[in-house]
């Protein structure tokens, strides 16, 4: 593997037996599994028993850079954790541009798996070969800015971090983890997963480098791509100025976010630079200034809980410092207020605090109340699912989570067709990353067949998968939308609309053969994603995922995806047609043991036929 | 001679100009092995300083697509 563009080696921790162990990267696995999201997932699925607990010492953490990651290749600094999710039960995952998993490449590893849980806290220090599990008494309790900059104190600032705050520690199943100050492994809950292995930080520094196997061939590859992106100038200055704004401008305040802005900031390697750094300049907040990842999305998921901008990067700050996913928190909070206004729950449940109106301290306390599990705080802690469950009284009604993952967002399918129907279909579920496509706005019929071209649509699928007067089938484009998008974080790259409109399956395909010398086609690299998808959905299948899970909570229904009604009576058709895409079986929404086959998953068929999960 | 002016007031913070560094002279991508860095500083945006073994050679500047880094 020297000179490939891998690290070469994967890093196993278990912090029960307190071992460190160094195995060379498999040339099957990577060849199989591209690298990132793939090989996490093989390896997840290969070390976790099914049925534990996802907060118990049995569960698997896993994180890891892609194929292309820590290089030139433009925006490759997307690195993934991967571990069976506190929230859901079944697989989760989340990404960030700022993880250690770019230094760990550096350092020599691919992928880091952690197992068992230690007894008391402690912090993973990796200098390249040096690997040591310390204690970490002095930074348990402390948020997640004061812990790294204990680190950085303690180590220097060549070290990168990544670390929980209290509400990792505390178990909260939507805790996340937070790099270097700002940027969240948002979703999933799997910073309660490090919280449970007692595991609160990782501290990388990396002195070895990555080298690709064509270096001429590889910088004229990069030059390309760059061109590309200098020919969407449009699309890129937009994203640069407003970020996830940019396609909310008529609904927010651009003036007054921009006013709040003190710049923009890239994640490495990346030529758009869609995220800001807050510089508040007046108010209750002057002053407050950080690197604020991918602020335009918060303020979309918070709603009407702030009427002010200032307000929502001081809540932003807090939950950084918690370390608790914002998607969820606001989901969350949402829900509450539901119930408050509805009556299931009163100011006898909320320990007096009225959820009746718009007040940000209000907020805040809610937020503290989930961090430190604090009274009615421990029942929210747990996640919607599972808060709806401990509130009884009708509480159900009012869960919009699948599979116990809050999908608030898909309400009124405002995300786009495929960004809303892959809520239900993405093995993680919930929001639209492994979903994202051009259908978030009405297009022509050629427009979806170039869509198609782009992303490696076999041509005898291109026919179903643009059919009817919309130009799209939802659910036959979701499934190849899915495949490209698992791609993409397998090699390691961003998944955001100006990044994934330069990286069409070509370029995929001619980064990969140069980095690596094994000299791929889309086709075969399309065929690696869809077997890391499939391997996704075995996990859950493992777990007991059946059909019955695929479902949008009732409440979001119906809403209007591509110029069609999606409601109850046709989800079932809808989904038909997405099994069908895939090869699965129909009836029961698993994969077949041919399908299972064809991707060279044989022991995972064995093991589910085994099991009586598939035939 | 001809020096690296740097608008920091257009830097990223992509480390762009690092990978580039590295690969230059160290013949790997790796941005803690460039004669080129960048930090963030709360309130004022990225600071960006080169190391003694920075030759002024402008490889940075020639990829860096934000304008942050010149060569007059």
């Amino acid at each position: 593997m020297k000179d490939s563009g891998y690290a070469g080696q994967i890093l196993e921790v278990d912090l029960s037996q307190k071992t460190v162990e160094k195995i060379p990267l498999d040339e099957a696995l990577a060849r199989d599994f591209i690298g990132g999201i793939g090989i996490s997932t093989k390896l997840l699925y290969d070390h976790i028993e099914p049925g534990i607990d996802p907060l118990s010492p049995g569960n698997v953490f896993v994180i890891g850079s892609g194929s292309l990651g820590g290089t030139l290749a433009p925006t490759s600094a997307r690195a993934e954790i991967v571990a069976k999710s506190p929230l859901s039960g079944f697989i989760g995952w989340a990404n960030n541009g700022y993880s250690v998993a770019n230094l760990l490449k550096y350092a020599g590893y691919d992928q880091l798996v952690v197992t068992g849980a230690a007894e008391n806290p402690v912090y993973l220090k990796i200098d390249d070969d040096d690997v040591e599990i310390r204690d970490a008494g002095h930074l348990w309790g402390k948020d997640s800015w004061e812990t790294t900059d204990m680190l950085w104190e303690e180590l220097g600032k060549d070290y990168w971090v990544t670390c929980i705050g209290p509400a990792g520690e505390n178990l909260i199943r939507f805790a996340c983890t937070i790099s270097q100050k700002h940027s969240a492994a948002a979703r999933t809950g799997l910073g309660a997963v490090m919280g449970s292995k007692k595991l609160k930080a990782i501290a990388v520094r990396g002195t070895k480098g990555i080298k690709v196997a064509d270096k001429k061939r590889f910088l004229a590859l990069v030059e390309e791509a760059i061109n590309r992106f200098k020919a969407r100038e449009k699309l890129v200055m937009a994203w640069r100025t407003y970020g996830f704004l940019a396609g909310f401008l008529p609904v927010v305040d651009a003036e007054e976010f921009l006013r709040l802005k003190g710049g923009y900031y890239a994640c490495l390697s990346c030529p758009v630079a869609c995220n800001a750094w807050v510089n508040i300049p007046d108010g209750r907040y002057a002053g407050l200034s950080y690197l604020a990842s991918a602020p335009g999305t918060k303020i979309i998921v918070a709603g009407d809980n702030f009427k002010r901008y200032d307000e929502i990067f001081k809540f932003l700050e807090l939950l950084n410092r918690y370390g608790m996913d914002a998607f969820s928190t606001f989901a969350i909070v949402d829900f509450a207020k539901d119930l408050f206004k509805n009556g299931i729950l009163t100011k006898g449940d909320t320990e007096g605090l009225d959820l009746g109106g718009v007040d940000p301290e209000i907020i805040k306390t809610l937020a503290r109340k989930m961090t430190y599990r604090e009274g009615f705080g421990d029942i929210l802690a747990e996640g919607m699912h599972k808060a709806a469950e401990k509130i009884g009284k009708g509480a159900d009604a009012y869960d919009a989570s699948i599979r116990g993952v809050d999908a608030t967002n898909a309400k009124g399918g405002m995300l786009g067709a495929t960004e809303t129907f892959g809520f239900v279909t993405n093995p993680r579920a919930g929001m639209m990353e492994r979903s994202t496509s051009i259908s978030f706005r009405p297009r022509k019929r050629e427009s979806y067949v170039r869509y198609c071209e782009a992303i490696g649509v076999p041509e005898e699928a291109v026919d179903r998968v643009c059919d009817g007067p919309e130009g799209l089938n939802v659910p036959r484009l979701t499934r190849y939308t899915e495949d490209i998008l698992t791609l993409i974080p397998m090699q390691g790259l961003c998944r955001r609309a100006p990044v994934t409109q330069v990286w069409d399956i070509g370029l995929h395909a001619d980064f990969y053969s140069a980095a690596t010398g094994n000299v791929v086609t889309g086709k075969d690299l399309l065929k690696c994603a869809e077997r890391v998808f499939n391997l996704q959905k075995c996990f859950n299948i493992r777990e007991g995922a059946t059909r019955m899970d695929d479902q949008f909570p009732k409440q979001l229904l119906p809403m209007t995806l591509g110029g069609k009604e999606l409601n109850q009576d046709t989800m079932d058709e809808w989904l038909n047609e997405y099994y069908d895409e895939r090869g699965w079986n129909v009836e029961t929404g698993r994969p077949t043991k041919q399908k299972l086959l064809s991707l060279g998953l044989e022991s995972v068929a064995r093991e589910l036929e085994e099991m009586g999960f598939i035939k | 001679m001809p020096e690296i002016k740097v608008h920091e007031e257009k830097c990223s913070g992509c480390g762009t100009c690092e990978l580039w560094c590295s690969l230059t002279f160290q013949g790997s991508f790796n941005p803690l092995k460039a004669y080129i860095h960048h930090e963030f500083i709360p309130g004022k945006g990225f600071k960006v300083t080169f190391t003694e073994d920075c030759n002024q050679c402008a490889i940075c500047g020639d990829h860096c697509v934000y304008g942050a880094l010149t060569f007059e």
